[in-house]
């Protein structure tokens, strides 16, 4: 498999308050889905920011489309033009209504189709007829918001969608519903397209997560291609009596009366040699979940 | 210029277009042309009354139309380079609205009092409601922004009261409009600055 | 195509597997293309890294080939590798046919009987 890059950065740093990012490589692989996870205040939001242009105090080199650099993102309009960004806060002014807001994206974007804008509206039950778009943003709920967004950059022709928790204010119908759009936007152009997005719903998204940063305490604590951490990674269960000898190896466990159970690299599960052990592959969340812990005990 | 007009009329909702626009200033207009400009005609003051009015409205109506903008993020504007130039063309193409208002107002006043003081009192009130924007847009709420433009009513018809008969001198004039293109220019370039400061992150934000 | 989330095999694996048996059984032609990577994934409702896995198990085992930019072609089946491989098959059922009879506690004549039992109410094998 040839690989490259849609996003590539190197020492990427910030530092705020009690906070710090400090990224010193992320690549984020061209015609996939990459799912950005890790606690509130890991830095997820911060880096994308950061990659979407809409934060410009950060030190570091970042690298668009193998091309670009972030001095041309903010120079070269062609660059912002492919990239779709959707995020929590101020993103609409709350005062706008929708009309307004396919006016707008129409003068910002050359490739901003009013008409693919109406449809994804109705599609996605933002809109019924043509009065709804004369709604405010303020008065839509968090979802609705949430898909007016999406409509917005799927109306345009991008080639990578950067969204900040795009499943936490939809509800499971929707959440399922996004994860066809991301499919559909890759499949559309096969391979020249690619979608980063931050997420604390691990299990809703993992089915259409090709590869997963994993974010700790401002850093990059673990990043690679799902099916890889899925071998780098296992699943163990053990006896009682093995638990002393278990704690050592794996990353998190829980014990209880019949044994213990947790995840491990899998090149470790040699010590456990000799002990009475069920091996499985983990989810996603699973190594998610031991990657972070593990990193916070390192870091005490 | 028609990609400026644009710019402008997408940052205007329909119901601002239609009673921010038209319904609200041509009923204010009349009222003008009916009442305050007999009044001005013999007392200055009419001018003033007229004038306070049309002041009420350019302040207070900017919410409808910015909506605080100097208190927001507005990241979607910053997701396209041409964000900030759009915002740049929508402020300016509003004042040069508020401009040709007031200069609306000045004329109806000066057809019947054949005063220039006229001109005078409708370039202070360009002045003194765009100055009031550099602060009303910082004011999240339609209140807080309803009493700020009351209280710059009060002192507008309080220094007009004082100085009643004073003003129309060429001198005047000129030293109005100096001040009305140097406080346009300064507030637009205001409201660019809050932007471009938002590109970083300030300590009153969340961090994360 | 039917995939099962919580079969305990892996998801790349079961697509594999279920194209190494069309493919084998012949209801793909040599030269023929391999539905696109991520329109698969689009149609299985399942990640792009799953599908484009399970197309490089297939290459690997030399029944497919990767075209930079095309996508995947199916390889002319040679007769001789075809018989390989349904014979590691059957390799791999027995093996667990005997793993089974060992738990039960069989002996080798007793599984070898049972064999032949099978066998000859299976009436087409010949």
């Amino acid at each position: 498999m040839e690989l490259s890059y849609v996003i590539e950065g190197e020492n990427l740093y910030k530092k705020y308050r009690g906070f710090q990012l400090n990224v010193s490589k992320l690549q984020v692989p061209k015609g996939f889905a990459t799912a950005l996870i890790g606690e509130n205040g890991a830095g997820k939001t911060t880096l994308l920011n950061i990659l979407a242009g809409i934060r410009l105090d950060y030190k570091g080199k970042l690298r668009y489309f193998g091309q670009y650099s972030d001095k041309d993102r903010e120079e070269d309009p062609r660059v912002k033009e492919d990239i779709g960004y959707t995020g929590p806060g101020d993103y609409y002014l709350p005062h706008w209504k929708i009309r307004q807001v396919e006016e707008i994206s129409s003068l910002l974007f050359l490739g901003f189709s009013t008409e693919k804008f109406r449809e994804w509206c109705v599609d996605l039950n933002i809109t019924k007829d043509d009065k709804d778009r004369e709604k405010k943003i303020s008065t839509l709920s968090d979802g609705n918001r949430m898909k007016l967004m999406i409509a917005g950059v799927l109306a345009r022709d991008t080639k990578l969608l950067l969204m900040d928790e795009p499943a936490s204010p939809l509800d499971p119908l929707m959440r399922d519903r996004l994860c066809e759009m991301i499919r559909n936007y890759l499949c559309e152009k096969e391979g020249q397209r690619s979608v980063l997005f931050s997420t604390h719903n691990i299990a809703d998204m993992e089915n259409v997560t090709d590869y997963a940063i994993i974010m700790a305490g401002g850093r990059i604590a673990e990043a690679g291609f799902v099916e890889d951490l899925k071998e780098k990674y296992i699943y163990v269960k053990g006896e009682p009596e093995d638990v002393k000898k278990a704690e050592k190896v794996l990353y998190t466990m829980t014990t209880g009366k019949y044994g213990y159970e947790g995840i491990c690299l899998s090149e470790k599960v040699d010590e456990l040699a000799g002990c009475d052990i069920e091996a499985q592959t983990p989810s996603l969340s699973q190594i998610s979940v031991a990657v972070m812990k593990h990193f916070s005990s390192q870091r005490g | 210029m028609k990609k400026k007009i644009k710019s402008y009329l997408a940052f205007t909702s329909n119901g601002y277009r239609l009673w921010g626009l038209v319904l609200i200033p041509a009923l204010l207009f009349v009222a003008t042309y009916f009442a305050f400009s007999d009044l001005a005609y013999d007392h200055s003051w009419g001018l003033f009354v007229g004038g306070a009015f049309i002041l009420f409205y350019e302040i207070f109506s900017d919410y409808w139309l910015f909506g605080g903008i100097c208190g927001r993020q507005a990241e979607y504007l910053k997701t396209s380079l041409g964000g900030l130039p759009l915002l740049e063309s929508a402020l300016a193409v509003d004042l040069m609205r508020r401009f040709l208002y007031a200069m609306v107002f000045s004329a109806i006043c000066y057809t019947k009092s054949r005063k220039p003081e006229a001109f005078c009192v409708g370039l202070m009130i360009y002045l003194m409601a765009v100055g009031m924007l550099n602060i009303t847009r910082y004011l999240p709420g339609v209140i807080q922004q309803m009493m700020t433009a009351f209280l710059a009513v009060v002192v507008f018809s309080l220094y007009g009261a004082a100085t009643l008969g004073m003003h129309g001198g060429i001198l005047e004039l000129v030293i109005l409009i100096a001040a009305a293109l140097a406080v346009s220019i300064v507030t637009v370039w205001h409201v660019l600055q809050r932007m471009k400061g938002s590109y970083y992150e300030k300590e009153s934000e969340k961090g994360n | 195509m039917k995939i099962l989330q919580n079969s305990g095999e892996p998801i790349y694996q079961q697509i594999a597997n279920q194209f190494k048996t069309d493919i084998l059984a012949g209801r793909y032609s040599q030269g023929e293309h391999l539905p696109s990577i991520r329109g698969l994934a689009r149609d299985l409702k399942i990640s792009v890294i799953t599908t484009m896995k399970a197309y490089e198990e297939l290459e690997a085992e030399g029944l497919v080939t990767a075209v930079q930019g095309k996508g995947f072609y199916v390889n002319a089946q040679d007769s001789e590798m075809l018989r390989e491989q349904h014979l590691r098959k059957v390799e791999d059922a027995l093996m667990e046919a005997i793993t089974a009879a060992q738990v039960a506690g069989m002996t080798e004549d007793e599984l070898v009987e049972t064999l032949r039992t099978l066998l000859r109410n299976v009436s087409s094998f010949q």
